[in-house]
């Protein structure tokens, strides 16, 4: 049993590609899946760790690059398979995948005594892969759309861009929970599968799972010396080469076919074209606007002037101790005047020390220039009491 | 004994050395805090003495009530010195029985000391700190401001306690939006003008509807922020939101109240929230609300003006995407969840999804279950046939 036969299932190239596959759908789906679930607490961490959702958007478009070169690489590797090596095209689904998978259920419930005989590549392994075909033909064209979506709506109507956005996000949560329930089941659970981390299986598993093989003719590889396997690799290698340039310049193109959005756009334009500071005209004072227009004060010491002087001197100038010994608070005190004179002449403003004293100089009351105008006129007019 | 000793004395240095660790980390965060505060507030240092003494109001009234009474200063300005008497008796502190002197402390006696200012300025900088004597928690609030942080810079045009509030008639205007928008009017004429040809300016300004955002709905009263502060305009769609997403409010103007909701399903909204989650003080390039349906001028989508009218929406979308062409406008869903009548395709698309993949994954399901269950059963079929033979 130590020396067991050994079945060369992948080829090191096909563990290569697998792996890279596997980095890039990995990457592809961590980052893809917190921007579809973007509230979610175990995004954020991850758009924390990652350094913030452009760089996590970066890394997805990186990771798609390496995508498009394993389709391109793997397009290489099955037109070689079948052109050059004239070699079996195992993967292709057909009639015997369906009475497989019936024929596995029914088994599973019990109706069959046997499991059914699979080939190279079981039903399970076909569905893999064309589900992995399918999900990258959507993944591409809808990816597309979202990284060129103005290139895609000269094309297309404009609403074909949230459609791919929308196709975009379902085909991925799609695509990881097959890989994750049905990939995952069949080759860690139901039987821990190496041949992709060493590249063969044994007898005993060939017989367990892949059967059919075992009875199959052989597959010989052609002779590299034969000269019409050379001529195939001649033209393989020109007509692919000629292919890998296009698709190449294709994928190039599909990276830079256009400026979506610019780095940082233009200011608004209302914030652009205003002034913040556009103080009003005239600019308004802080101060409450000074009183430049008094009511008029009145005709006579009853009507407004006797109230004026009570209020405005009568602090200092009051009934008893005025202030100079004047009293303004009354029409007679007035006339009286205090130490240096009547503060009203009746008929003579002009020797009326009420206008004197305020008019000018350091006297703490004063008035302004209309009340004191009235005032004059008041005076003028013979000081009228009533 | 010694051992002790110098064991209890490493841990104690350990737990000095840490602690003065966990300080220092701490200071990272809150120093600056505390430096733009202290910055303010130290520019604001005139510290005016209590007053002394009370004096009635009556008093300095007998003569500060003397109209176009003025003192000229050196720049060429008056300093008016009339309070009007019934103006300030109906203001708040008048009402609250708040003296002269209470502010102008040192003007307890005549004659009165000299004034050490040149201009007029210079008055209602030094008494910014009195204001702020009393309301400390607005010093706190305004000192985080913009117009704290101009003054820091050395902007004395910036707004002070007295440019909004007035200095003798200060009066309650929370609850009027219209004097709050009038008042910000003094200096911000230019944006008021914009903001009066808007939905909500006209709603606010000619219709006196109390329902719309005034200036400091958005922008604060005393911490105000606006566009230039880090993470403004990544914080501005929860502006937005408070209103917008409130369906009864929006029912009233037949506004859609998931407007919100849509943008941040976009691809727009989701990086704007990511941002605004994962690195709240970083810019990004991705529109807002404001960048496309404006900022001070929001115009109904019905307006034929407003930026987002369908026949303007491609001009808009521009701004970001200079190449875009007609058809590329139609990409945006137009803040609908897509349903038949709006964005069928996304909708159908999305319910294609819905059946395929639960369809898909029941029958991976099936046959996984069935798998698993066979070989339960064969196991103990083993097991127990083993016992047998």
């Amino acid at each position: 049993m130590s020396q067991q036969e050994k079945f060369l299932r992948f080829p090191l190239y096909r563990r290569i590609e697998h792996w890279t596959m596997v980095i890039s759908f990995v990457t592809l789906a961590v980052t893809g899946l917190v921007q579809r679930y973007s509230g979610n607490p175990v995004s954020e961490l991850v758009f924390t760790l990652l350094g913030g959702i452009e760089s996590v958007r970066i890394i997805h478009r990186i990771a798609s690059i390496v995508l498009m070169l394993v389709t391109i690489f793997h397009f290489g590797e099955l037109f070689y398979g079948w052109y050059v090596k004239r070699g079996p095209l195992s993967m292709l689904p057909g009639k015997e995948d369906l009475v497989a998978a019936w024929k596995q259920l029914r088994y599973n419930l019990g109706f069959e005594r046997a499991a059914p005989k699979q080939g190279f590549y079981t039903f399970e392994e076909k569905f893999e892969y064309w589900a992995l075909i399918w999900g990258t033909i959507i993944m591409g064209i809808s990816g597309f759309f979202l990284w060129n979506p103005i290139t895609a709506a000269k094309y297309l109507p404009g609403e074909w861009i949230p459609v791919a956005k929308a196709a975009h996000g379902n085909e991925a949560v799609l695509a990881v929970l097959a890989v994750a329930f049905w990939h995952f089941y069949h080759v860690f659970i139901k039987h821990f599968n190496t041949s992709m981390y060493f590249g063969t299986m044994t007898r005993e598993e060939m017989e367990h799972y892949h059967p059919l093989v075992l009875e199959e003719e052989p597959y010989i590889l052609p002779s590299p010396k034969d000269p019409a396997f050379k001529r195939r690799k001649k033209t393989f290698t020109i007509t692919y080469g000629v292919a890998a340039v296009i698709m190449l310049a294709a994928v190039f193109g599909f990276v830079r076919v256009e400026e979506t959005a610019v780095e940082s756009p233009p200011e608004i334009a209302e914030i652009a074209d205003i002034e913040a500071y556009s103080p009003a005209i005239p600019t308004p004072s802080p101060s409450a606007i000074p009183l430049l227009q008094a009511p008029s004060i009145g005709t006579s010491w009853e009507d407004g002037f006797g109230d004026l002087f009570a209020e405005r001197c009568g602090e200092c100038h009051k009934s008893e101790g005025g202030f100079a010994n004047l009293d303004l608070t009354n029409y007679q005190g007035a006339l009286k005047g205090g130490n240096s004179g009547p503060a009203i002449h009746p008929g003579a403003s002009g020797i009326s020390l009420i206008i004197i004293w305020t008019y000018d100089g350091e006297h703490p009351g004063k008035f302004g220039a209309d009340e004191l105008a009235e005032i004059r006129q008041w005076i003028d007019a013979g000081a009228p009491e009533k | 004994m010694k051992i002790k000793l110098k064991q209890m004395l490493h841990s104690k240095l350990i737990s000095i050395t840490f602690l003065f660790l966990i300080i220092f980390i701490a200071s990272l965060f809150v120093v600056p805090k505390i430096i733009v505060s202290a910055e303010a507030s130290e520019l604001f240092s005139y510290a005016p003495s209590t007053a002394s003494e009370t004096i009635p109001v009556e008093e300095c009234l007998s003569c500060h009530q003397v109209p176009e009474m003025f003192l000229p200063l050196e720049s060429g300005e008056r300093l008016y010195l009339t309070v009007d008497p019934d103006a300030f008796a109906a203001s708040i502190h008048g009402q609250q029985e708040v003296v002269c002197v209470d502010c102008h402390t040192e003007f307890t006696g005549y004659p009165h000391p000299e004034l050490a200012i040149e201009n007029r300025r210079e008055v209602s900088i030094q008494l910014t700190q009195v204001c702020m004597n009393c309301h400390p928690e607005e010093k706190d609030l305004y000192a985080k401001g913009r117009h704290a942080q101009e003054f820091v810079k050395g902007n004395l045009n910036t707004a002070l306690c007295v440019d909004c509030h007035t200095s003798h008639q200060v009066k309650d205007i929370r609850n009027s939006k219209v004097e709050i928008a009038e008042t910000c009017q003094k200096c911000h004429a230019g944006i008021y003008e914009i903001y009066h040809s808007s939905v909500h300016g006209v709603a606010l300004l000619d219709d006196l509807n109390f329902d719309v955002p005034t200036c400091s709905d958005c922008h604060e009263a005393h911490a105000n922020t606006g566009p230039g502060d880090p993470g403004f305009v990544l914080f501005s769609p929860k502006i937005c939101e408070s209103c917008h997403a409130d369906e009864i409010l929006m029912s009233k103007y037949g506004v859609r109240a998931d407007v919100f909701e849509t943008y941040v399903a976009d691809f727009h909204g989701t990086t704007v929230a990511i941002f605004e989650k994962v690195s709240p003080d970083q810019e990004t390039n991705k529109p807002v609300c404001i960048d496309c349906h404006g900022v001070h001028d929001i115009r109904s989508p019905d307006d034929e003006n407003s930026s987002v009218m369908k026949e303007n929406l491609l001009e808009t979308c521009q701004r970001c995407h200079p190449e875009a062409t007609s058809d590329f406008s139609d990409s945006w869903l137009g803040h609908y969840t897509p349903d038949l009548e709006h964005n069928p395709l996304v909708y159908l698309v999305n319910l294609f999804y819905y059946v395929i993949i639960p369809g898909t994954m029941g029958g991976l399901f099936l046959f996984i279950g069935t798998d698993v269950w066979r070989r339960y059963k064969d196991k103990r079929s083993d097991d127990s046939g083993g016992e047998e033979e």
